[in-house]
């Protein structure tokens, strides 16, 4: 049984959602030397760096047309090209991925004479930072075929799966990627964000490079996890398979999904990826005593909530309240499934926001939170341990390394939130 | 990246490191506010990433989320009922509201707004033009800032306090407690510290002080001229990093306020002898600043201090520097910045959490030039300067970058 709170109101506090650009900037950032840049204010690009570097703590590249009044009634076109030829006179990149903004949407602007570059139509009164990333890989792919000599790529499918990762932690690519190649299935991550993720003295490197990208097309499937469903499509028309999962987020969710590797590649679910398996479990059940009947509150986007609240059933907590920022039918009907499922009660707050569910909290106190760095005003205020997962967190180090997806991701939240209550539940 | 002395325009295609005015005038300027509803009429971006854009920052994050049909359509009466909804439900001070690209382009009357909703609730409601295609950089947004600003504290029943300042330009927290400190204890009282810490009170005292100090002149100086021009208020620039230079501030201050500065001073020296036993281990260290503008300038004299050099400045929005001989850049942007850090190979980069990652990247020492956990300003703020400055030389892990696993 669910209770749902939708509320259209005119003024929003501490909403947990961004604006698409930020979703142009992660996926084109985990793209081999590829670039991103804004075309607007030159505001928007260092919003977009600022909030990325204080999370990744890495350096981040963002170029910005930095138009102004003047400009733009010159025409922000000739802006555009000029700044294309710039960042390639700089830097050269392989690829440069434009993003429009509010400002060049609003004034409508041309960016049709844009013929070499990718341009993603990402105003910020529409979507959000997962949509942008959804939209980035579906116009690269789209403009990467188009513009290449297909013959070169149309031979028999090879065993190898193409994975959509969605908005998510270099942390989480990483696991990913361990449990697939334990699983000897050769992948193409859209797009490989590790490269947020570097060494000291390295240069961000990313393994999905261009050729790669195209080479998705020669793939067996496509796996999206609700974000980047577009994308799965498109590639679908390529012959490649179409496999739309939750992410993998919690032991279930991610079982479900190395089976459907197993069953689309052929290849068997290894020893190793069963040894993870049982190591994470192992911590699981040691956990399993703090964690039983605690009560829970889950904010952030749509997919992410969904599946962690998987995980949070799967523990045994009490999931109290879940929260997502945008206007979504489906969250609710998830969580109706959910709820049903499992005989629980949750209150499911749509198109709502921090504040919402802080005065919701007052009332119907939890025993953690989990979410981005900001709840914090919530967990400070209410005294209520907060589990950070996914982006952003700029308030501590090293959490973009940490992953809530697969085998590692759970047994890593689990253990967290374990010690979060310790002290409650130690004494 | 040029060597001008002017704020250079951004060119296309940069990886520029500034702002927009959006940016100067909500982040930089009001930001720090205090009890203030800062509603940012926008969609969601512009909201969310100025929302504790500053590490040390805390606070809410107001919007009206303007979708796409609040576009077409015009945001104005949401924007009346955003208002009214955050003074019912939240009693500020006062609200500021926030105009962006895109409200701005659709011509949204956000001055209009603003005075019916004060009409309607009698809180103070100031609205921003600070969209953020004005201007070339943020810089303009601080200038917006400043004039909404003092259009809101014109005031014809000036009633000046003696021996009384403002401290204006002065964003950091931490800097203006010691700087209030300091002033109090050479006998002078200050009123309202612009921005940090402030609330709508102390700016509504601000008419009353007899002298402005200015810290910040390329954020806030604005104020302080329309402040001399209306109420005939004089205001002095001053630099309170670095020993010496707060000595100079001072002395200048006393010159026109009565100030006990040489007790105060006195007080102070046993830092100065403390400062000095650290040049030998920074003695010819070499220092790479990157900052807006005016803080970059106020870096040299601490450093020298500290018996180090100044090898290269950059800035974001341009100065003007007299006797200074080292390399000086305007509109850096973040490749350039890799490159000259790799030919200038400097021994420490000063800079804010923006490069920070750039030259931690790079393994090169990295010092937040506004400051950690402590405030810089001041003689107290030095002593705490200097021994961050040690602090980074005496930790090995630097030099563990450079490793060679073939000796």
């Amino acid at each position: 049984m669910i209770s749902v709170y939708s509320e259209n109101s005119p003024l929003k506090v501490n909403p947990p959602k961004m604006c698409q650009i930020a979703g142009v900037a992660l996926a084109t950032l985990g793209i081999d030397r590829a670039i991103p840049l804004i075309h607007g204010s030159q505001g928007c690009a260092n919003f977009v760096k600022h909030l990325m570097s204080r999370h990744f703590k890495e350096p981040i590249e963002v170029a910005t047309t930095a138009l102004n009044e003047k400009l733009i009634a010159a025409g922000g076109e000739k802006r555009l090209l000029e700044a294309i030829e710039n960042v390639r006179n700089r830097i050269n990149p392989d690829l440069i991925v434009v993003a429009t903004t509010c400002l060049t949407e609003t004034i409508g602007d041309n960016v049709g004479v844009v013929r070499d570059c990718i341009v993603v139509r990402t105003p910020s009164y529409a979507g959000t930072h997962v949509n942008g990333f959804e939209n980035t890989v579906l116009e690269v792919l789209k403009f990467l075929i188009k513009n290449s000599n297909l013959r070169d790529y149309e031979f028999e499918k090879e065993e190898k799966i193409n994975v959509v990762t969605g908005f998510v932690n270099p942390g989480d690519v990483r696991e990913l990627k361990r449990l697939l190649s334990h699983m000897n299935t050769e992948y193409i991550m859209l797009t490989d964000i590790t490269s947020l993720d570097m060494p000291i003295m390295k240069k961000r490197k990313s393994e999905t490079t261009i050729t790669r990208v195209l080479e998705s097309i020669n793939a067996k499937a496509t796996f999206t996890f609700g974000e980047g469903i577009s994308s799965g499509k498109f590639l679908e028309s390529f012959g490649v398979m179409h496999r739309n999962l939750k992410f993998p987020i919690g032991i279930e969710n991610t079982d479900k999904f190395l089976l459907e590797v197993s069953r689309i590649t052929g290849n068997e679910i290894s020893d190793r990826v069963v040894e993870s398996r049982m190591y994470a479990l192992d911590g699981l059940i040691d956990v399993s005593h703090v964690l039983r009947r605690k009560k829970v509150a889950i904010f952030g986007d749509v997919e992410k909530v969904i599946a962690l609240t998987d995980f949070a059933l799967e523990m045994g907590m009490k999931v109290k309240a879940v929260l997502t920022a945008v206007k979504s039918v489906r969250f609710v009907e998830e969580m109706k499934y959910i709820a049903e499922k499992n005989k629980v009660k949750i209150a499911v707050f749509e198109n709502s926001d921090l504040y919402t569910l802080h005065k919701f909290l007052k009332d119907n106190p939890v025993d953690v939170l989990i979410g981005d760095y900001r709840g914090r005003y919530i967990a400070e205020k209410e005294k209520i341990p907060l589990l950070r997962v996914g982006f952003p967190i700029c308030d501590r180090f090293g959490y973009h390394r940490k992953p809530m997806i697969g085998y590692s991701g759970v047994l890593r939240m689990a253990e967290e939130i374990a010690n979060l209550l310790a002290g409650k539940h130690f004494g | 990246m040029e060597s001008l002395e002017r704020c250079i325009e951004t060119r296309a295609g940069d990886f520029t490191e500034r702002g927009c005015s959006f940016l100067g005038c909500r982040v930089v300027v009001c930001g720090q506010i205090n009890n203030v509803v800062h509603l940012v009429h926008s969609p969601i971006g512009c909201a969310y990433y100025s929302w504790d854009y500053r590490m040390d920052a805390r606070g809410y994050c107001f919007t009206t989320d303007m979708d796409e049909m609040d576009i077409v359509f015009g945001g104005e009466e949401k924007l009346l009922k955003a208002i009214l909804k955050a003074i019912d439900e939240f009693n500020p001070d006062a609200v500021f509201v926030y105009e962006t690209c895109s409200t701005g382009i659709i011509g949204d009357d956000i001055q209009a707004i603003a005075k019916k909703a004060y009409e309607l609730t009698n809180v103070p409601v100031i609205a921003f033009q600070c969209a953020g295609f004005r201007g070339r950089s943020q810089n303009f947004g601080h200038k917006i800032a400043c004039t909404s600003i003092f259009r809101f504290i014109n005031n014809e029943n000036r009633k000046p306090i003696p021996n009384s300042v403002n401290l204006i330009g002065d964003f950091n927290k931490k800097d203006s407690k010691i700087l209030e400190k300091l002033l109090n204890e050479v006998g002078i009282r200050v009123l309202c510290t612009f921005t940090a810490n402030a609330t709508i009170e102390k700016i509504r005292n601000m008419v009353n002080a007899e002298l402005n100090l200015v810290m910040c002149s390329k954020s806030s100086a604005f104020l302080a001229e329309l402040m001399e021009e209306s109420f005939g208020i004089p205001y002095l620039e001053v630099n309170f990093f670095g020993f010496e230079n707060c000595c100079n501030s001072l002395y200048r201050i006393s010159e026109y306020l009565d100030a006990n500065v040489e007790r105060v001073v006195e007080d102070a020296s046993w830092i100065k002898m403390v400062t000095d036993k650290y040049r030998e281990k920074l003695e010819g260290k070499r220092v790479f600043i990157c900052h807006g503008a005016q803080r970059a300038v106020y870096w040299i004299k601490p450093f020298e201090e500290l018996g180090m050099k100044v090898a290269g400045i950059a800035t974001h929005f341009g100065i003007e520097l007299s006797d200074f001989d080292g390399l000086v850049v305007d509109n850096i942007s973040s490749d350039e910045l890799e490159e000259l850090i790799a030919k200038l190979s400097p021994d420490l980069i000063v800079s804010d959490d923006k490069v920070r990652h750039i030259a931690h990247k790079m393994a090169v020492p990295f010092f937040n030039g506004r400051g950690q956990n402590t405030g810089y300003a001041g003689f107290e703020g030095f002593l705490n300067f200097a021994k961050d400055v040690v602090g980074i030389f005496d930790q090995k892990i630097w030099r563990l970058t450079r490793y060679d696993f073939s000796l």
